[in-house]
């Protein structure tokens, strides 16, 4: 399958935070979540896609073009949800999307008219006595306008009541399925993720701990809860994570054929752990 | 392309513009007591181009940047953009004076003051120079970069001046000054006033481009 996007030992350092050598491919028709906790780099992974920030290292590839060099031809065919939508207050909804199509060849105005009424924006409506999640309803129906082949959206979700989250989800499930286009949806929401994502991509630190299909992310990785009296030196280094309480210990392990041999015969349950269980459970002790 | 951000910078700052507008209306009325049409018309120049100049600032100002640097288009066209519309907005609104103190009937200036080629040529040098100075330092201070830079000049000029004073020798500039403009005499008289003309043009389009080439470079490293 070709790759949309394609990242290659991709390294971004800032004073305090620096992103290492992230690899992945996102490919044609694939919902791709980008998971990790705040100010794990997923911010600084959209503003390199973006070319809001340069790149320290590595390769950056959208449509097989270089990222910085064919940033043009590239952001045409991009549509773009930043996590905190800010523009002109004085601005109208209806003068938000004039501004924005002159620069799509593709702009699609009763696309966008179509949207607007399906989220309730009035077009007269200034953008700075718009709410939050109004502000981020805008910004999706300017991305979803041009007919773009990728959407990076950045934190999308945050801000938005849990029906129009639903709505949004299923909006872009239904995108994907008629544009064929691909999405990188950056978000620390995962139960979004858990119904909508093909693949997820999970940063922490700046550095990439997994990159891989939804299915194989479920069926691998495990949630382990068990007595404190099993929790030792070699265990703590055997979990990816791991926490303890008066009650006993929770972790999680990224094998979980491996987990089944480890623990049989012992008072151990072993349990498909949601996106959130891996996030929280690998952070890194404070 | 810069068609398109000429769109968009007249949809997102055209009150802005219209805010100029006050100053053609100062000018009208003004003009029955203006000796000479130069300090007028070249203000009007200089006024405009500095508005345009600063759009780049009322965009950090909203937080609007990463919106606008999403879009496609390269950091170098919006310089090249903001060069260009700096230019036109300042040559229209000084030919807009001038028209007005032509047509205004109650007009002191006559029209051989209001359409003076030394003035024309000056408020060209201006406005080109007040871009190629602004530009890289609003797009790396901001416009209250700009007004702190123009503040710090002035406080230099004093401390030096108090000094000066203190220390009982001028350090001025004066001979510095009067130097250039020897050169400038000289050059004038020797070239004519057509040579002279296009070595002064050349002079500053070579000091605008020089701007344009640090604006450039400033823009182009900044992470948003």
């Amino acid at each position: 399958m070709t790759s949309v996007l394609e990242l290659r030992g991709v390294g971004k350092r800032y004073d305090g935070f620096a992103l290492d050598d992230v690899s992945f491919a996102l490919p044609a028709g694939v919902i791709m979540g980008l998971i990790g906790p705040n100010g794990a780099g997923k911010s600084t992974i959209v503003r390199l896609i973006l070319n809001l920030a340069s790149r320290d290292s590595g390769d950056l590839r959208v449509f097989g073009l270089d990222a910085a060099r064919d940033e043009v031809a590239i952001k045409t065919r991009i549509g773009f949800v930043h996590e905190v939508p800010v523009f002109y207050p004085h601005l109208t909804v209806a003068g938000l999307g004039a501004m924005a199509a002159p620069f799509y060849p593709k702009w699609d105005r009763s696309r966008f008219e179509q949207l607007l009424k399906a989220f309730d924006l009035p077009p007269r409506r200034r953008f700075g006595r718009l709410s939050r999640g109004m502000r981020t309803k805008l910004a999706i129906a300017l991305a979803l306008s041009h007919h773009a082949e990728l959407l990076v959206l950045d934190e999308p979700t945050s801000g938005l009541d849990p029906v129009f989250r639903r709505e949004l989800i299923e909006r872009l499930m239904q995108y994907v399925a008629d544009e064929g286009a691909a999405v990188l949806l950056s978000t620390h929401l995962t139960a979004d993720l858990e119904r909508a994502a093909d693949c997820i991509t999970f940063v922490q630190n700046g550095r990439l701990v997994f990159a891989s299909t939804r299915d194989e992310v479920m069926d691998r990785w495990a949630l382990i809860k068990g007595p404190l009296e099993l929790l030792d030196a070699g265990l703590r280094a055997w979990l990816k994570g791991v926490e303890a309480g008066p009650l006993g210990f929770v972790g999680v392990s990224d094998d979980v054929a491996a987990a089944r041999r480890r623990f049989a015969g012992q008072p151990v349950v072993i349990e498909r752990p949601t996106l959130e269980d891996i996030i929280c459970y690998t952070r890194p002790p404070c | 392309m810069l068609r398109r951000l000429f769109v968009k910078d007249l949809i997102l700052n055209g009150k802005v513009f219209l805010g100029l507008l006050w100053l053609f209306v100062w000018v009208g009325y003004a003009a029955r007591d203006l000796n000479g049409a130069g300090m007028a018309t070249v203000i009007g120049g200089i006024a405009a181009t500095l508005v345009t100049v600063t759009l780049g600032a009322r965009e950090e100002r909203f937080h609007a940047a990463a919106v606008s640097f999403s879009l496609p288009v390269t950091r170098r066209d919006i310089v090249r953009h903001r060069y260009l519309a700096g230019h036109l907005v300042g040559i229209a609104a000084f030919l807009l004076t001038c028209t007005l103190l032509a047509v205004v009937p109650w007009s002191k200036p006559t029209l051989a003051q209001v359409f003076d080629p030394k003035t024309m040529m000056f408020a060209l040098v201006a406005v080109s120079l007040t871009i190629a100075v602004g530009m890289p330092f609003v797009l790396r201070f901001g416009v209250m970069g700009l007004f702190v830079g123009l503040g710090s000049l002035q406080i230099l000029g004093l401390l030096t001046f108090v000094l000066g004073l203190a220390v009982g020798r001028t350090v001025g500039l004066r001979p510095v000054l009067r130097a250039c403009e020897r050169i400038i005499i000289t050059t004038h008289e020797n070239l004519g006033s057509g040579g002279f003309a296009v070595e002064l043009l050349l002079a500053v389009a070579l000091f605008t481009w020089a701007s344009y080439g640090l604006s450039v470079w400033l823009i182009e490293r900044r992470d948003l």
